[in-house]
This record gives structure tokens, C-alpha cells and sequence, in this order.
């Protein structure tokens, strides 16, 4: 697996320094491991690593399917709070990442299910933050492509994402879905065909 | 291209980008897309909208970490929570394994004390009989959700309202609660007991939900004492509310510090309870040092409590309260890493802006990316910034800051207006000479602004706000009127600038004799010829000038206003015709209307009435107000003037005729 690197341009100016311990940080310590030390000692320097080494996808994958920075930044402290709490029933033998993209994509869903039982009204308010002429002026192809992913429903929508976090691995999403592979087929394409329906519909097809 | 794909194939082409087909619908997939032109470019469409569900690779803001890792170990933050319990008798300490409890309330006691007592000191108990626990079980802890917080569950121990003395003691131990000597009238047994129903019964419709309350307020210290305990003590949560609700109801000031300390813990109920202090405080002098105390205490709370939800409760408790310390914590929690924070701190400092220097400066300083952002997640941010800023007592000594604000890197034209929008609110709080320097500095930037903008049509409609809250004050300068006169055109002359309301006519006349928009001068033109107080030779000089005036528009209304008897020597304000009649301000539609009418004044005499619409003058349809100025000062007393009114709700406009009198003096 890759590993993302840090180099948040804010990090190398003004952060605190890094805690980690470098023997944490190479890619040969296997998740499994940093689990079973997270779990010994939690809120230490392995628990610190696998943060850091899930951290850029976690919030990427967030931030892609929320929209907004600091709600993906709500969402990312959940997962992880989740993950720690939860490292304890974590079952050493699976595989980790599908475990924490299940627990984050919960995250992820929940703040959208709560933004939209609260906020509405605000929304409302804030459409003319950007007028539809000014979103036609920029009219690419990319921009009709988002709006038929806007279209499609939360649960279509997280699952296209992860697929690519999940290096489009049927197998990965599968245990992160908790299903059989063959389900997970089914799923992936009826989310495709409602992405069909979606393009049609903003005339991204045409 | 135009053609849509083939229907058949809409559904199965993302299956195949996402690989998802049974083989034998892929290969029919592969090989209709060679042959069909619309569903190959369908299909790319297809591709490209599932890479762009590809997230982008960005890392989470700084400090990520550092703020889970503080939610993960509350404990370091927060003031270290030791749970001891205590003697109800002698309030010493008291080990749990050595105590013996009440038999009836299960209050702790030495056993020493208790035999000592003879009986319970639980207020409201005799009992005589004490128990001892034969195994006592460890500390039970609750996780709480969102928080992992651990809190020690000692409700098992307490028994009822009055029972448990258990201490939450921080490492800096406050103010210690004392408990008032114990009275023993008859009375206040029964009271106790009143009491500690009203607590335990929160149904408020049992009518001695009122007894109990009055008991409670009879009970004066004892009972605010009481109500601390129960607070701070009781295992029941909703007697623990109920208890600071009341708190807050009777402005028990013996309970701020139990209040206190229940908004420093972790407690989901330490949110009501800082509530409850505001209500608390409100009974209080601004000025008091109770209040100082309490609100440096909510300030720290604001500062370092490990809770996100608890920084905000003291936001909203502090900007209740107010004052320079809680303005100083507003103005720090701007910079408060965590997220919707500093908005909260924001919009508090928009309901009461800064009264400092330096808080001015910390609200121009917020992040400038926040208030460009499409969707801030929060309704219209630079709204409340502009609020703070044009609302603070620091205005008039940090113009040059705002204006560098205001002037540097453009903001999106519609935040910027937001952001000037609310002028209009804040600006009459503040001095005049501040309002001046305003529009003078909106002038600059309206001129810096290029032309045709949407930023200078902001700052001009910014100006024009000023302009009109200056021309509503009924005092104003010379300064005042030389700054508005030298910005940007505007209609200000119907906004409410009379002649009568200004120092003096010469800088009517700067205006007339300026550079500006034509129309600026013809109003200026109008105003003059129409106040016959202003008709001074000065006046009369200015408007020959004009008639020789090389702009031909202008020297036609002034040879109007002045009328060819008038050149030489310009008619005493007694000879002018007096109608009796004021215009309504222009609401907009363009239709003039009557606005006051002099009592037994000619137009009243001739059954004119506030509302009504003037259609025609002598036939000339009328088209503005100076036109219809122009035209009733060019008459002299004993004529006769024939309007046709419209009045509201009636089918036909009539017709009126009114005899000028003299103008009374």
C-alpha cells in the first residue's frame, strides 16, 4: 500500500514537531501491528501513525463527499475518535483500512443526515453565494459532472468515492460494506445506472 | 455532439466502466460502442464523471491532530475531578470503606459522628439507625459519546436530594462551599421537606410546586445552599436540572460557584448550567465585583475547556453578559483553532461590537479566506464582521486600518456588500465627526474603485447610507455637509437634506457650482430657488451666475427659478406665494404625494390631504418635485393654482383650486 507523505505546508512552517516516532513511520510496520501497539498504549505515538498514515484519505474521501473543510474536519476527528474507541473489538486478523473507511464513511453520512436535518433553511439563504448564470458562465464539462454527482443520493455518492480509496478493489469495498463481493457488484451497478439517469438529466451527455 | 445514447445500452455502460457486467454483457457492451458514436461519447462522459468522484488528495487543516488528541485525552486538559465523599456531620473527609450510612437517606457519616448526632444530620431525617456497606463496588465509569469523557458514578451512594456530601474538588480549589448554620424551628423542617419534594416532583402542576418554591426562597441561604448540593450532588440528573433551573429562576447567587464548577466538568449538564449563571448574574450590577469574578471565570472556561460544545455555551453566556473581560475572551476565541468557534465568537462580537482598540483590530484581522468562502456554513459572515466593525466604540480611532481593510485585496463584490451592509444599523450609534470621516474614507474608496465596478457601486450605495444617517441627525456641520458634497452623486436631496436644515447656503451653492453630475446641480439649483429663507442676495447672485452658465439645461431652470422680474431684484420671501403644503419623501414609485399640509393653511382650506397624489399643475403634468416647487414659487400671493389630485381609493382624480395667501410669519 502507499503510504501518503506529509507535507502540509502549514506543518513544516508552524507546527509543533512531529511526534512520531520514525519507527513508526516506515511503510514495513504493518497496520496490524501499529493496532496491536495503538492498543496498548492509546493516545501514543502508534495511534499518532495510523492516524497519520490515514489521515490525507480519510479526509480526502470527506472532503469529497462533504464538501465543506471544516465539517470533513468534524467528521475526521468522529472517525478517529470512533476508531479509537472501537479499537478494542477491532479483529486483529481483518484488514484494517476497510474497517476504518466503514467507520468513517458512518461519519461522514451522519454529519450529512444532521447538516440537512439543520441547516436547510441556511442553505437556502446562502444560494445566492453563486448565481446558476455564473455556474453556466463556467459551464465545463467537469462542472455538469459534479452537479449529476450532487444529484445522486449520499449512500451512491460514498460508495463512487471510496471506490477509489479503495483502490477499486471489489474486494476492499466489500468487507468496508460488510456484504458479499457478489452484492457489492449488484450495488456498484445500480449506483452506476442511477449516475446514467444523473448525466442524462444535467445533460452532461450531451 | 447532439445524439443521445442508445436507451439499451445507458443503463450498462457504467457497469462496464466500473466493471461490474456479467462477461457476456461486456463483450455486447464492447462491441456496440465500436459502431455507435453518441454512447461512445456517453461513455467517456460516464469515465469522467466517475474519476471525478476521485477524492483530491487534500490533507486536513493544521492542528488536526493535536485537536483530536485533546478530545481523546480530555483528562490532561481539564482540572483533575477527585471524587471524595464527606461527613454529613462534620463535613471532613471521609474514606468510603470506613463510612457508615444512614439507614432511611444513606447520607455518609463518620460512625463516630453519627453516634455522636444520636441520629442523621441529613436535614429533614431523624433516623436513628445507620447502615454499613459490605462490599463497595469500584467506581463504575460512563463513556460519553462524542466526548469519551470518564465520569465517576457515585449516584449509587447518594440517596436522596439531600443525602451524599460528594466533593468535585478541581487542583485549584474555589471558593469552598459552607454550609449556612442549620436552623431548627419547626419550620424549617417541614420546609426541608417542601423542598426536597420540588426537586424530586418536577411535575409543576402539582400545586405544591409553588409551596415548595416559596419555601425555597423562605429558606434564603439554607436553601441556595441546598440547591447548590443538589446540583452539584444528586445521582438523579433530573433533579440536578431541575436545581439549576431553579437556580436560575431565583437568582441564587449561592449557587454560582456549584454552577460554576458544573460548567468546568465534562457533565452534558454543564451547558444549562452556565445558562443558569447569566440568569444569575442579570440580577447583578454591571459593575459588581461578583460579576467581574464571575465572568473571568467564564472566560477561562472559554479559553481551556476541552469541549467544543461548552466554549460555545460561554460564548453565548459571556456576549449576554458583556463587558471588557468578556470582550477580550470573544476576541481571543477568534483565534480558536477549532471549528465554528471563532464564527460563534464572531457573531457575538457583531451583537455587541467591540468596545477596544484591540478588538477592533482582531475582528479586521479575521481570517480574510473565511469571508470569501462560497459557503461559510454559518449565513452571511462578513455581515457579522461588518457589524463588529461599524458598531465598535473603536471606530472613529481605527479608520485608516478599516480603510487599508476595505481598500486591499478585493473581496467578492456580494461579500463586500454584505459586508457594508450594515452600515446603516451601527452607523447612528456613532459620533458625527466619526460618521464624516466614514464617508469621506468611502469616497476614497469609491474612487479607487474602477470604474463601473460592482465594488464601487457597493462603496457609492455605502456612502449614500452615510449620507442619509448624517442628513437624519438634526444636528450637523459645515464638515459634515463639505464631505458629503464632495462624494459621489447621489439623490441625497430627497433622502431629507432641506435647506432650512443647513448651516448655510453656501455650500448649497459649492454644490451648484461644482463639478459634479449635472443632476446633482439641478437639485442643488432647485433647492435653493425653493426655500425662501435662503433668498438671501448671496442666494440670488449665485443662481444669475448660473442663468449665464454655459450649461444650457442649468441656465434654463435658473432663468426659471429666478423669473425675468426677479434678475434685478430678487423678491422678499413675504411677496413669494404661500401654499401651505409639503411633498411626501419619495417612496420609491415616483409619485408625488402630499405630505403635511399647514393647519388653515391655503391647501388644507382647499380640502388637500396628506396622501394624495399631485397628477397636473395648471394643466402640466407633473413629472418631479422640482418641477412642482419651481413652479408654486414662481407665483405670488392672491393666485390661483389648479391641481388634479388623485385620492387613494377614489376611481376619478378631481380637480382643486387653491388661492396663494401670503407666507405668515
Amino acid at each position: 500500500m502507499t503510504l501518503m507523505r506529509r507535507t502540509h505546508p502549514d506543518r513544516s512552517r508552524q507546527g509543533p514537531a512531529p511526534r512520531v516516532d520514525p519507527s513508526l513511520d516506515a511503510d514495513e510496520v504493518s497496520d496490524a501491528e501499529l493496532v496491536a501497539r495503538a492498543l496498548a498504549e492509546p493516545v501514543r505515538p502508534a495511534f499518532r501513525a495510523l492516524y497519520e498514515r490515514y489521515e490525507g484519505e480519510v479526509y480526502g474521501f470527506l472532503r469529497r463527499l462533504l464538501g465543506d473543510p471544516s465539517l470533513a474536519e468534524d467528521a475526521l476527528q468522529e472517525t478517529f475518535m470512533n476508531v479509537h474507541r472501537g479499537l478494542v473489538s477491532f479483529d486483529p486478523a481483518r484488514a484494517f483500512k476497510p474497517w476504518l473507511f466503514r467507520i468513517a464513511r458512518n461519519a461522514g453520512l451522519n454529519t450529512l443526515r444532521a447538516r440537512r436535518k439543520s441547516a436547510p433553511l441556511e442553505h437556502e439563504l446562502e444560494g445566492d453565494g453563486e448565481s446558476p448564470s455564473a455556474r453556466l458562465k463556467a459551464a465545463e464539462l467537469s462542472e455538469q459532472v459534479r452537479d449529476a454527482l450532487d444529484l445522486l443520493d449520499d449512500e451512491d455518492r460514498a460508495l463512487l468515492i471510496l471506490r477509489h480509496v479503495l483502490d477499486t478493489r471489489v474486494a476492499a469495498l466489500a468487507e468496508t460494506y460488510g456484504i458479499g463481493e457478489r452484492a457489492l457488484r449488484k450495488r456498484l451497478r445500480r449506483a452506476g445506472e442511477r449516475l446514467a439517469q444523473a448525466l442524462l438529466k444535467t445533460g452532461g451527455a450531451q | 455532439m447532439s445524439a443521445a445514447p442508445c436507451a439499451d445500452y445507458v443503463s450498462l455502460i457504467p457497469g462496464a466502466a466500473l466493471g461490474v457486467l456479467e462477461p457476456d454483457e461486456e463483450s455486447r457492451v464492447t462491441d456496440h460502442l465500436q459502431g455507435c458514436t453518441p454512447c461512445q461519447a456517453f461513455s467517456k462522459t460516464v469515465h469522467d464523471t466517475l474519476e471525478a468522484a476521485a477524492p483530491k488528495g487534500e490533507l486536513p487543516p493544521h492542528g488536526a491532530y493535536e485537536r483530536l488528541e485533546r478530545l481523546l485525552e480530555p483528562q490532561a486538559a481539564s482540572p483533575k475531578l477527585r471524587v471524595t465523599l464527606n461527613c454529613t456531620y462534620c463535613h471532613d473527609a471521609l474514606g468510603r470503606a470506613e463510612a457508615s450510612f444512614c439507614a432511611s437517606c444513606l447520607a455518609p457519616h463518620h460512625p463516630e459522628c453519627f453516634s455522636e448526632h444520636g441520629r442523621c444530620a441529613g436535614p429533614g431525617c431523624d433516623e436513628t439507625q445507620s447502615v454499613a456497606p459490605r462490599d463497595v463496588p469500584a467506581p463504575t465509569r460512563r463513556r460519553r459519546r462524542g466526548v469519551g469523557w470518564l465520569l465517576p458514578a457515585v449516584g449509587i451512594l447518594c440517596g436522596g436530594v439531600t443525602a451524599a456530601a460528594v466533593g468535585w474538588l478541581s487542583a485549584e480549589p474555589r471558593v469552598a462551599r459552607e454550609r449556612p448554620e442549620p436552623r431548627h424551628d419547626g419550620r424549617t423542617a417541614a420546609d426541608w421537606l417542601r423542598v426536597a419534594s420540588i426537586l424530586t416532583d418536577r411535575d409543576q402542576s402539582n400545586p405544591s410546586w409553588n409551596e415548595a418554591l416559596g419555601a425555597l426562597v423562605a429558606l434564603g441561604a439554607d436553601g441556595e445552599f441546598e440547591l447548590s448540593h443538589a446540583i452539584m450532588d444528586s445521582h438523579d440528573p433530573q433533579v440536578r436540572e431541575t436545581a439549576l433551573q431553579l437556580a436560575g429562576e431565583l437568582r441564587a447567587e449561592g449557587c454560582l460557584d456549584a454552577l460554576l464548577e458544573l460548567g468546568w466538568g465534562a457533565d452534558p449538564l454543564g451547558d444549562p448550567a452556565l445558562t443558569a449563571v447569566a440568569r444569575v448574574l442579570a440580577a447583578q450590577p454591571a459593575d459588581s465585583d461578583e460579576r467581574r469574578r464571575v465572568v473571568a471565570e467564564l472566560a477561562q472556561i472559554l479559553e481551556r475547556h476541552p469541549a467544543r460544545s461548552r466554549r460555545e455555551t460561554a460564548i453565548s453566556v459571556l456576549v449576554e453578559l458583556g463587558g471588557p473581560i468578556a470582550e477580550a475572551a470573544l476576541v481571543q476565541a477568534l483565534r480558536d483553532p477549532a471549528p465554528l468557534i471563532p464564527e460563534l465568537a464572531l457573531d457575538a462580537l457583531s451583537r455587541r461590537p467591540p468596545q477596544s482598540v484591540a478588538g477592533f483590530q482582531a475582528v479586521v484581522a479575521y481570517d480574510r479566506a473565511r469571508l470569501d468562502r462560497p459557503d461559510d456554513g454559518f449565513g452571511k459572515l462578513p455581515q457579522r464582521v461588518g457589524a463588529a466593525l461599524w458598531g465598535s466604540a473603536a471606530l472613529g480611532q481605527q479608520l485608516p486600518l478599516l480603510e487599508e481593510f476595505l481598500g486591499a485585496a478585493p473581496l467578492k463584490s456580494d461579500r463586500l456588500a454584505w459586508l457594508l451592509s450594515p452600515l446603516g444599523n451601527e452607523l447612528p450609534q456613532q459620533p458625527l465627526t466619526t460618521q464624516t470621516a466614514v464617508a469621506r474614507l468611502l469616497t476614497r474608496l469609491y474612487e479607487a474603485a474602477p470604474q463601473g465596478s460592482p465594488r464601487r457601486e457597493s462603496f457609492r450605495n455605502a456612502f449614500e447610507t452615510v449620507a442619509q444617517t448624517i442628513a437624519k441627525e438634526g444636528s450637523w456641520s459645515g464638515e459634515a455637509f463639505a464631505a458629503i458634497a464632495a462624494g459621489p452623486p447621489s439623490d441625497l436631496f430627497f433622502y431629507g437634506l432641506r435647506p432650512s436644515r443647513w448651516p448655510a447656503s453656501e455650500a448649497l451653492i459649492r454644490f451648484l457650482e461644482g463639478e459634479g453630475a449635472l443632476r446633482t446641480r439641478l437639485q442643488a439649483l432647485a433647492l435653493l430657488a425653493s426655500d425662501a429663507r435662503s433668498f438671501d442676495p448671496g442666494v440670488a447672485a449665485a443662481l444669475q451666475r448660473a442663468a449665464s452658465s454655459s450649461t444650457p439645461e442649468l441656465a434654463a431652470a435658473a432663468r426659471t427659478a429666478l423669473g425675468p422680474a426677479k434678475v434685478e431684484t430678487p423678491t422678499p420671501a413675504s411677496s413669494k406665494g404661500f401654499l401651505g403644503l409639503s411633498l411626501a419623501d419619495d417612496d420609491g414609485s415616483g409619485a408625488l404625494r402630499v405630505g403635511k399640509v399647514v393647519p388653515e393653511g391655503p391647501a388644507q382650506l382647499a380640502g388637500l390631504e396628506p396622501g394624495m397624489q399631485l397628477l397636473e399643475l395648471d394643466g402640466q403634468p407633473l413629472q418631479t418635485a422640482t418641477q412642482f416647487v419651481l413652479a408654486v414659487t414662481a407665483k405670488e400671493p392672491g393666485q390661483v393654482l389648479t391641481l388634479l389630485v388623485q385620492v387613494p381609493g377614489e376611481a376619478e382624480p378631481r380637480t382643486v383650486t387653491v388661492t396663494l395667501e401670503t407666507r405668515p410669519r
